[in-house]
């Protein structure tokens, strides 16, 4: 029997603000043990929460860039569990009326349009760090608790783990292109746990979901869903039946094993949390939010092929950084879009990534490769001498002109002063007038002999023209 | 409604209380009493109203400005029961 998988995510992102979601201490990541923490974070009794107002404003942007519907008025509920990472013993998290709720994700798998559903999206604390390996049980660390998340819960749109992964890839992108995220995976900015069942094709009823947690990376989640969806079908064909459990994926085993089966699922007796009040976004602030959303990456992603003409991979490597996307929009006001990407996706690149740095933390600006382009374009300087110009463009204030004339790279394209090297050349190179004659293709010597005496300055173009005309008179 | 001694273990190995002798019929009292509280809450009439959010109060926010005010040793190794390598500790948790 041929079985679809049915798929849902949640996915946890950490909001990059300064402060925690209900104190004031910092969620900068790595710091010593407990360092950043308050009677507050630490659920001390009788400390009191105060609610961040950058959370409530990205967790609403995000919301709006995902089609959300926002409920302009929503509250903080408290849901409880006790384990030792979770000094309260509950975590406050939105439960009946989250702040986005219906929302759809859009993005394309092989080339083809797929969307995914967004039941809804709530903000709430992170909780603190296990370490098992300071002591001989465990240290709890504190730092984390009280970092903001938001969750985005998906409906079961998606049916494969490629799906999965370029609907992860999409989310990452937007709360980049947002600036409401990091997106370090390595530091844990985005986890998600992955809800997996399968049904007989054609079958519109939905198997009993198996839960899998621990989940740290997109490609882990690919390995973990195809697993469990093998796992559930060797099931299924001999005889058996699914458990609703929860189940802990192991990437470096690369299976899963039983965390928690249905008798010891949790009761998390949620119930509004008296400590906070009611959030309420008016309709000026929701306006505010709107305007500082960008083009989002899908729709650039499509004008980048339509409009741009570019290849679907071209557009996704420019469309997937925000940074890089920006240059070349406003590059591709003055210049062709083409030959902006170009640079962006070669040279630019290479330098960021030997770099380790974002573009933004270079110099490096839109009308700088504006005036790049141009020079190159109208016979300046070479191409090759343009790579040389890069570095300073990414370091320095100065103009690419100023750059060109310190660097002594400036193209000579006087047809007579060119003349005179070409026919210097051809003078004292004998030997490739001998095998020019007996027939052999020499040009390309010569052509490189003559850009060494012009110490790489000489236009190609006109060197080769001219070569092409005093070989014809011998 | 009446509480089984079933769901009273259950609520205990959730919060990991051991549920065993004595201690269950006193926790059975107490539970049936809060439960019936609750219950009586329930007979209250409360008309038409729907709102799920008290909206007397509403936006007490904090600024998105960091200040710190604690160290460990101030804050964590005073309360803690056990106190290790700078945290609480606590015994070992592999779930």
């Amino acid at each position: 029997m041929k079985y679809q998988a049915v798929i849902g995510l949640e996915v946890h992102a950490e909001l990059s603000t300064k402060s925690k979601i209900y104190c004031s201490c910092s969620t900068s990541f790595g710091a010593p043990i407990n360092t950043h923490t308050c009677p507050v974070c630490t659920g001390m009794p009788g400390a009191l929460p105060v609610l961040n107002k950058q959370v409530v404003h990205y967790a609403a942007k995000m919301g709006l860039a995902t089609g959300c519907t926002i409920n302009q008025l929503c509250k903080a509920d408290r849901k409880n569990y006790f384990y030792p990472d979770l000094p309260k013993a509950y975590q406050i998290s939105q439960f009946d009326v989250p702040i986005c709720e219906n929302g759809e994700v859009f993005f394309y798998v092989d080339g083809e349009k797929k969307s995914c559903r967004l039941e809804r999206i709530h903000f709430e604390e992170d909780a603190g760090k296990l370490l098992h390996d300071e002591i001989d049980g465990t240290v709890v660390d504190f730092n984390r608790c009280g970092v903001p998340l938001i969750e985005m819960v998906t409906k079961p749109d998606l049916h494969s783990s490629a799906e999965a992964k370029e609907f992860l890839e999409m989310i990452k992108t937007t709360l980049s292109y947002l600036d409401i995220c990091d997106c370090k995976m390595e530091e844990g900015s985005i986890r998600c746990d992955v809800n997996v069942s399968i049904r007989p094709e054609g079958s519109e009823e939905l198997g009993t979901r198996v839960e899998m947690k621990n989940i740290n990376t997109f490609s882990g989640a690919v390995r973990a869903i195809d697993y469990e969806i093998a796992r559930q079908i060797e099931v299924v064909e001999n005889g058996g039946e699914i458990q609703q459990e929860t189940r802990r994926w192991d990437d470096v085993k690369l299976k899963n094993t039983v965390m928690r089966t249905k008798e010891d699922a949790q009761d998390y007796r949620y119930f509004p949390d008296p400590d906070l009040i009611a959030v309420e976004i008016s309709d000026e602030w929701m306006d505010q939010i709107k305007s500082e959303i960008p083009e989002l990456p899908i729709t650039r992603y499509e004008r980048y092929l339509n409009e741009y003409g570019m290849t679907a991979m071209e557009a996704r490597l420019l469309s997937d950084n925000f940074a890089k996307a920006e240059l070349l929009d406003a590059a591709a006001k003055q210049v062709k879009p083409k030959a902006a990407a170009n640079w962006i996706l070669s040279d630019i690149s290479k330098y960021l990534n030997d770099k380790g740095v974002d573009l933004p933390d270079t110099k490096m600006t839109a009308d700088k490769l504006v005036d790049l382009v141009k020079l190159i374009e109208a016979g300046t300087i070479s191409g090759a001498a343009g790579k040389k110009v890069l570095p300073s463009m990414f370091e320095t204030d100065e103009t690419v002109e100023a750059i060109v004339e310190r660097m002594g790279l400036k193209q000579v394209s006087d047809e007579g002063a060119i003349l005179a090297i070409v026919q210097d050349v051809i003078a004292k190179n004998e030997k490739a007038v001998a095998d020019f004659k007996a027939g052999k293709n020499v040009t390309g010597f010569l052509v490189g002999q003559c850009m060494k005496a012009s110490k790489g300055q000489g236009n190609p173009k006109i060197i080769n023209k001219l070569i092409a005309q005093e070989l014809a008179k011998l | 409604m009446a509480i089984s001694r079933k769901e009273i273990e259950h609520i205990a190995s959730l919060a990991r209380l051991d549920s065993t002798g004595g201690i269950f019929d006193r926790l059975a009292d107490d539970m049936q009493g809060i439960v019936g509280m609750v219950d009586k809450l329930a007979e209250l009439d409360l008309g038409d109203i729907t709102d799920v959010i008290n909206t007397e109060r509403k936006n007490a926010f904090h600024e998105d400005v960091v200040v710190q005010e604690y160290t460990p040793d101030q804050l964590i190794e005073p309360n803690a029961p056990d106190f290790q390598a700078g945290g609480v500790a606590v015994p070992r948790v592999v779930e």
